[in-house]
């Protein structure tokens, strides 16, 4: 997203740092700057960090941050009108929670719709946004500094005398609606909409309903801002194919208190603009609550991970900076004294950390939410908190461990279903328990009196801990952090997401390299080195190997979306391919220097979905068409095949019996899995990894003596045609071909792309031979003309004449 | 009496590129890094092209509706409700592996990989990549530090000169972005890096304990770091390749310069 610099500035009392301090500052410890045009910052904000930082106010507070410059202060003004209510005006509603997690409508009243005031439309114009109107650009504004799409509606356009009944609700099969942008869309019943009593008025999440849309005689507004399932968005903009600003934020997801700071700000810069009175009331549907997260770390585990030597002091200064809520706390002592607190509160099962605690949990939640709290996040569940906590036996119990039981009595777990899922426990486990000291316990449970709760009592003699089946230590009582994390942080989750935080701040640039010793004793890929061993020997006999693409037009496994229509299946073989480039090859033959085209591929056929294989393919071609081309040819092929035989030591005939007819017509292919499985098991790579620069083999072709690593640099391939001239002289015996070439070389000049000596012919008694090239001669420019090469040939002629020597 | 003689191989060699073969520059490169690589104790892995979903994804930690399951960018089979695609990262094999093995560990996974996305000069439907994987009770930050220093600096020079930034992938936690000083202008700032000076050469981080956990690695004893290396594109970078297609042309005007 690019970003203003001068709007950036306005958040800050003190002045930026300049922009390219700023860049540098963002890369090492934020987000890569893309570039930097006309005071724009174009900021790659990532993928976990798209929740709070796509906007205006999210960037800010990282610079913050980062800077530890303060934002400006924002003054709360008392801005709504005294008995006027939304609830007297509209009523909202909302059909499925799982898709709206909140909603908000608030109306104002006697707005005067006109020109946005000058710094307003100078932002919007800043970041290439256009200026419509006064509340649409508001509503445009607050998105790019909240992050928080929001909408206004003509309250007057919306159906309903007395009180206008506002619902979301999925669409109708088949239902339309037209755009604000000119479109119009048919929808169906997974999109969401907001509507009134009679009609759609927006595309929930996507797209303003142009029914309701604001235009110049607008006298009343309903403001809008709402939070959606960030899925369902996704997928009615694909449907739709329809990406808007506001989708994009949507599907990103959004913490829902952000509607609350995006309303209140809408609020106030739509009274403030527009003259408009807002109601005293936010109409706000919002069902489910999440609690704050909280996420703990110890200065040891950050330094664990990162490896290096931070004190706490310097964990402190860090979340200090990040202005994290955090407390430094013994877990287990936070663990009893919120456990003691939560005495009596009511069972539920199934209950949800996020939602449900502290006013309801079942046996697990109890001692996942204590150990959230206190900075140890456990699996949620029975089974899993058993396998996961340190075993320890009866006689070692101290307050703040676990207590696992099974009741013999509904459902028992046997195995772990989310923390290494699958493992084993064969003892049963369905019930847990905080031992809190003293031979008692707590716990929640639905057989605790009634309908269930959290209660204390004496571990010998609980019903539930009848047949207890072990003991488990969480937390050895290590002083931990435990942030606070703030509701629009939706990437900080676990303690690894705290360590990235903190090893950021510190700088990535700042952490000493440290070598890693060998962990273990690797094995030798069999695949991998034969399929290297049988490259190098066919480098060695003369063939190139190439690349081609695994897609093509036949096939039997099928591409659902292919690039093209003649690229929808996966290769069956790679004789196609290598035909195809055996045809461009051959083409280019004079410029590659080249009689015979000679080349492998390996690489995978799909025969079938799950059928996949290595396969060697090689592909011969003699250039020069004449009546022996052809046995020229396979002799090549089958001359190969001997040697690969002959050099893999295979059984005679396993790749293929050299008198049979394969490889006939150029292309010979076997499926190499088949035949490596047959090879013995290689003991060491060896010979794979060595140079051999006399066959091309090159694996280290760019390290010099000196260890210095020379890259030999890619010459562009011409995309125009190549010509092609003879030339033959006779040249004294004192010197020889190589003297000759020199003289063409310094002569021709750059055309000269490739040279071949095809002839030579020493006269009997004669002191001289003579010499005879090939000449290619190729432009990266351009076309050449007859006139063109001619000239060169001139020159070259002349020079040899010069020298005294016969051009023939 | 004249003689005319054909020439030989070996003569002709001699004179110009000759008729000698090449290896492509791909396998090069490839074996390159494997050299270096297992000469520090890494494994070379590999596993299937075609793969399933859940290696692919859910088990690399990937959100159910993350964008990039999405079809513009990962080329999905018929029949549809076998959920099987062509892998989109060698990040699958580190799955595979560590299903089938004990920690620690440490293993490379080179192998071809595919995009369903626009072709250009820069991009391709199908390219390579190399996977990095280690495992064991104390690894670190600072060990992948020292790892992809020694690796770039054995594979493009001494003088080599990296920086690590915050970076993004589901499979890791923390995520790094790898930067090299630009090849052209040497930090400078051209137009091949954007003027920034640095380019990116290969994407990082510590492996996020869900992967582990997929795996069947106890999380709370090992940790470790991961890396993937674009194998095209530092070929491009390090011969000054103009298009990446070029390496699936099939071309010998391309693979017989090296």
């Amino acid at each position: 997203m690019k970003f203003s610099y001068k709007w950036l500035k306005e958040y800050f009392e003190e002045p930026l740092p300049e922009i390219k301090d700023l860049v540098e500052i963002l890369t090492f410890h934020s987000f890569e700057v893309e570039g930097v045009e006309d005071n724009l910052i174009d900021i790659d904000v990532l993928p976990n960090r798209s929740h709070d930082c796509f906007c205006y106010q999210g960037i800010a507070r990282e610079i913050s941050v980062l800077t530890s410059l303060k934002l400006r202060e924002e003054d709360k003004k008392e801005i709504f009108e005294k008995n006027l209510k939304s609830s007297d005006h509209i009523s909202l509603s909302v059909k499925d929670t799982n898709l709206v997690f909140r909603a908000t409508k608030r109306l104002v009243q006697n707005v005067k719709i006109g020109q946005s005031p000058d710094w307003l439309r100078e932002k919007l114009e800043s970041i290439g946004q256009k200026s419509i109107n006064n509340v649409v650009d508001i509503t445009n504004y607050v998105m790019w500094e909240t992050g928080q799409p929001v909408h206004a509606f003509d309250f007057d356009k919306v159906a309903g005398d007395g009180l206008k009944e506002i619902s979301i609700r999925n669409a109708k099969n088949g239902e339309k609606i037209n755009t604000l942008d000119g479109g119009e869309y048919e929808l169906d019943e997974n999109i969401l909409v907001i509507s009134d009593s009679e009609k759609a008025l927006d595309i929930a999440g996507v797209k303003g309903g142009l029914a309701s849309g604001i235009d110049e005689n607008t006298q009343n507004i309903i403001l809008s801002v709402c939070n959606f399932n960030q899925g369902n968005i996704r997928e009615t903009s694909k449907r739709l194919g329809l990406r808007t600003d506001a989708s994009v934020r949507f599907e990103n997801g959004i913490s829902p208190e952000k509607v609350e700071e995006a309303m209140n700000r809408l609020s106030e810069l739509v009274v403030d603009l527009t003259g408009g009175k807002t109601s005293e009331d936010i109409l706000d549907v919002y069902p489910r609550k999440a609690n704050l997260y909280k996420v703990g770390i110890s200065t040891q585990e950050v330094n664990r991970l990162l490896g290096v030597d931070l004190l706490d002091d310097d964990i402190e200064n860090i979340l200090n900076k990040l202005d994290f809520k955090f407390e430094i706390i013994n877990p287990i002592e936070k663990v009893l004294e919120l456990a003691m607190s939560l005495e009596n509160k009511p069972y539920k099962y199934g209950a949800s950390v996020s939602y449900d605690s502290p006013e309801s949990f079942d046996c697990s939640s109890f001692t996942a939410y204590l150990f959230a709290q206190a900075g140890i996040a456990i699996p949620r569940i029975s089974v899993d908190q058993y396998f996961w906590g340190e075993e320890i036996s009866e006689n070692d119990l101290q307050a703040g461990d676990l207590v696992f039981s099974n009741t013999k009595d509904g459902k028992i777990y046997y195995e772990t279903l989310d923390f290494l899922k699958g493992s084993k426990v064969e003892e049963g486990v369905d019930h847990v328990g905080v031992y809190l000291g003293g031979g008692k316990i707590i716990h929640s449970s639905r057989k605790n009196g009634g309908p269930g709760k959290v209660k204390i009592e004496e571990l010998k003699g609980a019903v539930q801990f009848k047949n207890i089946i072990g003991y488990r230590r969480i937390s050895n009582n290590h002083e931990r952090f435990v942030i606070e994390i703030p509701h629009e942080r939706l990437d900080l989750r676990i303690k690894e997401d705290l360590v990235e935080e903190i090893g950021r701040i510190y700088g990535y640039r700042n952490i000493e390299s440290k070598f890693v010793s060998r962990v273990f004793e690797p094995k030798i890929n069999k695949t991998f080195y034969y399929i290297n061993k049988i490259k190098d020997i066919l480098v060695d006999e003369g063939f190139s190997e190439v690349s081609t693409y695994t897609f093509g037009d036949k096939g039997v496994v099928e591409v659902q979306k292919p690039l093209a229509s003649n690229l929808g299946f996966l290769r069956i073989n790679l004789k196609d391919g290598l035909e195809k480039s055996l045809d461009l090859n051959e083409k280019n033959a004079p410029v590659l220097g080249l009689d015979e085209i000679k080349i492998f591929e390996i690489g995978k056929v799909f025969p079938s979905i799950d059928g996949e294989y290595n396969v060697l393919a090689i592909g011969a071609r003699v250039v020069k068409k004449d009546k022996q081309s052809d046995s020229v040819r396979d002799e090549i092929i089958q001359n190969i095949i001997t040697i690969l035989n002959k050099e893999l030591d295979l059984v005679p005939g396993l790749l293929s019996d050299p008198s049979s007819k394969d490889g006939q017509g150029g292309v010979f292919e076997v499926n190499l899995d088949e035949m490596i499985e047959k090879l013995p098991e290689p003991k060491s790579y060896g010979d794979v990894f060595m140079n051999k620069p006399n066959l091309g083999i090159n694996v280290h072709n760019d390290i010099n003596v000196e260890g210095v690593v020379e890259v030999s640099k890619f010459k562009s391939i011409s995309a125009y045609p190549f010509m092609l001239r003879d030339i033959a002289v006779f040249v004294p015996n004192e010197f020889d071909e190589d003297d000759l070439l020199k003289i063409i070389k310094e002569n021709a000049g750059d055309l000269l792309v490739q040279t071949k000596l095809f002839d030579t012919y020493s006269p009997e008694e004669e002191n001289k031979t003579s010499y005879a090239f090939n000449l290619v001669f190729q432009s990266q420019e351009k076309t050449l003309t007859d006139e063109e090469i001619n000239k060169v040939m001139d020159k070259i002629t002349a020079e040899i004449e010069l020298k005294g020597w016969e051009v023939r | 009496m004249t003689t005319s003689k054909k020439l030989d191989k070996k003569e002709s060699s001699k004179l110009t590129v000759g008729q000698g073969g090449h290896l492509h520059l791909l396998t090069q490169t490839i074996k390159r890094f494997s050299d270096i690589f297992s000469k520090m104790g890494f494994e070379i892995a590999s596993g299937p092209e075609i793969e399933d979903e859940y290696y692919n994804f859910d088990a690399l930690n990937f959100p159910k509706n993350h964008p990039s399951r999405d079809m513009q960018d990962t080329f999905w089979l018929k029949p549809e409700n076998l959920k099987k695609l062509l892998r989109t990262q060698t990040s699958d094999v580190q799955i595979r592996y560590m299903e089938e093995n004990q920690a620690p560990f440490a293993i490379i996974v080179p192998g071809k990989v595919f995009r369903n996305e626009a072709t250009d000069a820069t991009h391709d439907a199908q390219f390579h990549q190399c996977e990095g994987l280690v495992v064991g009770e104390n690894i670190t930050l600072a060990n992948l530090k020292g790892t992809l220093e020694n690796i770039l600096q054995e594979f493009f020079g001494k003088d080599v000169v990296i920086r690590l930034r915050p970076g993004y992938f589901p499979f890791v936690e923390p995520g790094l972005e790898v930067d090299m000083v630009c090849f052209k202008c040497e930090g400078k700032g051209c137009p091949s890096c954007s003027h920034s000076g640095w380019i990116e050469i290969l994407g990082a981080g510590m492996v996020h304990p869900n992967v582990l956990n997929a795996g069947g690695i106890d999380s709370r004893k090992y940790q470790g770091f991961a890396f993937g290396i674009g194998i095209d594109r530092v070929i491009m970078l390090k011969y000054g390749i103009d298009d990446i297609r070029r390496l699936y042309s099939g071309d010998l005007r391309l693979v017989n310069q090296f």
